[in-house]
């Protein structure tokens, strides 16, 4: 990374960023040495088994966790760093991840390798979003493996805890204006010295939180994971030497950063843009703000700003880790997409100047805990519009793998507490809406609750696992319509929405929701953008007499009862027996002109229900016989009518 | 040395006498590659809310802040690119290739 002239990226006043050389005390001896004649069979064996290593580690975490956000929907990251912190693969989960265990990690070589000294058995814990988190729940856990008294490589991973303490359950606190107002921030310690748990540092981390059994099984089951990881990189080493293995870990990521070079080739130099909004920088707030991310592209590297975003405020700030783990999320989508999670390659060839004291590079003591769920998805969307742009400027086959912007938060989630339905406090986060939907781009639709592309391997949980963790009923899940949003000559695919009824319990507490005030999507060359992600409530209805006469509500504007005026970001609301409420994931962005779409497509989404006719007409211009069929010459007539119509209105 | 860049379906940045310019698909000059294209285009600026069924906010004062903008070839009607923005916000140079 480059280091801005003057200002000191330290990860304590400001966001880590890594020097070219980084300054590791003379007590750690780093293994370097790495063969570079390693026979292609040894190489690909011995590739694939490091690949291999990589997911088994991220299955011992789904496998042993317990918190339906790491176990059901894979909020989680892992990865195997080379001896000196560069990320050669990562896992196929939550992106932004990746970067930041290197952060981490590099960090840690910088500062700790003196004092306290890196051993083997050692595994440091971080949740400072300044060293290199996205927010304090995302903490990282990152295992040193020694091999004969030398430092070989790292194993680490990132899971999202339910709750790691600070004033709201499940610690996003929306009215923080300090970090002080936060969950705490751990800087690297020793969680594990020499293979033994530190209990009175573990005993310190779960003390902060809410649901310190889950937090347990969730931290055990990640250390399993590196535990695991490391056992299998010794039998690897074990088998074919330290300096093969080594070279093929050398070679993976050159391999890697070769065929980014050849893609970079096939898009010309240039600079590309975009800009997103967001508001409320708390409860109550009226503002508006603006993320926004520019890349020059120079011959074979990519330099990286966010010049031109809203000064940094109230809780929606992110630290230099969001912008650059957002910022390469993008780029391996649409430039690493064929390189199997080997995103080192990648790294080393994206260069950040960032501008600091904004919103998406936040100085201390900007609070960072709803990044998360907020900024996080908004820096991603900024990222993707730009890559998009620059990418669709490129020479076939690359152009065809521009994929328009997902939801500035898509994850249309919310998060709530109370007490079960068997007696005991509970924190939930709603990810129903991980059934995401994949944008457009410019050779295809997209997929219909295609998931969110950034975590390939998230899944939404079923509602009846929803059902068994919390006290409620779902009324519904189902797709969005083809309507207007993520309109184009190729079209989003669909959203979904959910409404849920409590079900044994009396009560609990809505903490975090998102009903936006305006759309903040942006389309892709001519396309529409997204939708409005709504969060509706509806409170005192009818919805159990419904049930009682076995009827299942499939609307809220169906029931009695009164909405509750909704913000984007409003105070917790105590929702109750017969209260009901909905979230809405919307389409997300299209590609194109929307009259050139082919009118094929469109009969096609009428026939299967997805876009009305009336629909069909006033977006796409296409009109229908009286046979149900498109009637070619009258819906040519249309558009060009319809074209014509549109510069008549701006003269 | 590439002659054109495309962008999208309808845009390409083309040497044309030596010099880069915006083209559009019907050959409308959409003028240098050295200022944003869209100064050339013909632009519709409306409510974000307005966009089309299912954009409707429910916080029209917070809505009322925001517009969407519509590119338009002046040549064809065709429509390049839009935008979501704040009302008065200058538009976003967001393309910028090198021919």
């Amino acid at each position: 990374m480059e280091q801005t002239a003057n200002i000191i990226w330290d990860g304590v006043a400001r966001g880590y960023i890594p020097p070219d050389v980084l300054r590791i005390s003379p007590k750690l001896q780093l293994h370097t040495k790495g063969a570079a004649d390693v026979d292609p069979i040894t190489y690909e064996v011995a590739r694939n088994t490091l690949l291999n290593i990589n997911l088994e580690h991220g299955q011992t975490i789904q496998k042993l966790s317990i918190s339906p956000i790491t176990m059901l929907v894979r909020d989680f990251q892992c990865a195997i760093l080379t001896e000196n912190g560069d990320v050669m693969c990562l896992g196929p989960y939550l992106l932004y991840l990746g970067n930041m265990l290197g952060l981490i990690t590099k960090w840690i070589l910088e500062n700790r390798s003196e004092e306290p000294g890196i051993e083997d058995g050692d595994v440091f814990l971080c949740n400072d979003p300044y060293v290199g988190t996205s927010h304090q729940q995302d903490t990282g856990l990152t295992c040193p493996v020694f091999w004969q008294g030398e430092l070989f490589c790292w194993v680490s991973n990132s899971v999202h805890y339910s709750d790691v303490g600070g004033p709201m359950p499940g610690s996003f606190c929306l009215n923080s204006n300090t970090i002080w107002e936060d969950p705490p921030c751990f800087p690297p310690i020793k969680l594990m010295e020499r293979g033994q748990i530190r209990t009175d540092l573990e005993q310190l981390f779960l003390r902060q939180s809410r649901l310190p059994d889950t937090v347990a099984m969730d931290l055990h089951a990640a250390i399993a994971g590196l535990s695991v990881a490391k056992e299998r990189i010794i039998k690897l080493i074990e088998r074919y030497g330290p300096d093969t293995v080594k070279g093929v870990m050398n070679r993976i990521i050159d391999a890697g950063e070769l065929a980014i070079e050849e893609k970079l080739q096939l898009i010309p130099d240039g600079r590309w843009s975009e800009r997103v909004y967001t508001e409320a920088a708390v409860p109550g707030d009226r503002g508006i703000y603006a993320s926004q991310i520019n890349i020059i592209k120079e011959g074979g590297f990519l330099y990286v700003d966010n010049e031109g975003t809203s000064p940094q405020v109230g809780a929606i700030n992110n630290t230099y880790a969001g912008l650059a783990g957002g910022t390469l999320a993008a780029m391996t989508i649409m430039l690493a997409y064929d390189l199997a999670g080997v995103s080192g390659g990648l790294y080393r060839r994206v260069k950040f100047r960032p501008v600091p004291g904004t919103i998406t590079c936040a100085d201390y003591p900007a609070p960072i805990s709803i990044a998360g769920q907020f900024n996080m998805p908004m820096v991603v969307a900024t990222a993707t519009g730009a890559v998009a742009k620059m990418v669709a400027c490129a020479d076939s086959p690359l152009r065809e793998k521009a994929i328009a912007m997902a939801d500035v938060h898509a994850y249309g989630g919310s998060i709530f507490n109370g007490i079960n339905q068997h007696g005991q406090f509970f924190v939930g986060m709603n990810a129903g809406m991980a059934v995401g939907a994949l944008p457009a781009s410019p050779v295809r639709d997209g997929v219909d609750t295609g998931g969110l592309f950034w975590v390939p391997g998230m899944e939404a949980a079923n509602v009846e696992e929803n059902e068994l963790a919390w006290p409620v009923l779902t009324l519904y899940r189902r797709h969005n319509t083809a309507g207007a949003a993520g309109a184009g000559r190729f079209r989003s695919g669909l959203g979904a929405e959910e409404a849920w009824v409590l079900h044994g319990a009396p009560q609990m507490s809505m903490e975090v929701y998102m009903n936006e005030s305006f759309v903040k999507n942006q389309g892709l060359l001519g396309g529409n953008p997204g939708g409005r992600s709504f969060f509706q409530v509806k409170k005192n209805t009818d919805v159990r007499l419904c049930l009682a006469e076995g009827k299942l509500p499939q609307n809220l504007a169906d029931l009695s009862g009164g909405d509750v005026p909704m913000y984007f970001k409003g105070p917790p609301i105590t929702l109750e027996a017969n209260d009901v409420w909905s979230s809405n994931l919307p389409n997300f962005a299209g590609y194109g002109d929307p009259l050139d779409r082919d009118p094929a497509l469109v009969a096609i989404d009428v026939s299967e229900g997805k876009l009305t006719t009336a629909d069909a007409q006033q977006v796409y211009a296409v009109i229908f016989g009286a046979d149900g069929s498109v009637d070619e010459e009258n819906t040519r007539a249309c558009r060009a009518g319809r074209k014509q119509a549109r510069l008549a209105a701006c003269p | 040395m590439r002659q054109q860049i495309c962008i999208g379906d309808n845009l390409r940045l083309e040497r044309r006498a030596g010099e880069a310019r915006f083209i559009c698909s019907c050959d409308r000059d959409l003028g240098t590659g050295q200022v944003n294209f869209k100064e050339h285009c013909r632009v519709k600026e409306s409510s974000s809310s307005d966009i089309g069924p299912g954009y409707a906010s429910s916080d029209p004062e917070m809505a009322g802040q925001m517009c969407f903008r519509e590119f338009f070839c002046p040549g064809c009607g065709v429509r390049l690119t839009t935008e979501v923005a704040l009302v008065g916000s200058p538009y976003l140079w967001d393309i910028q290739p090198k021919l």
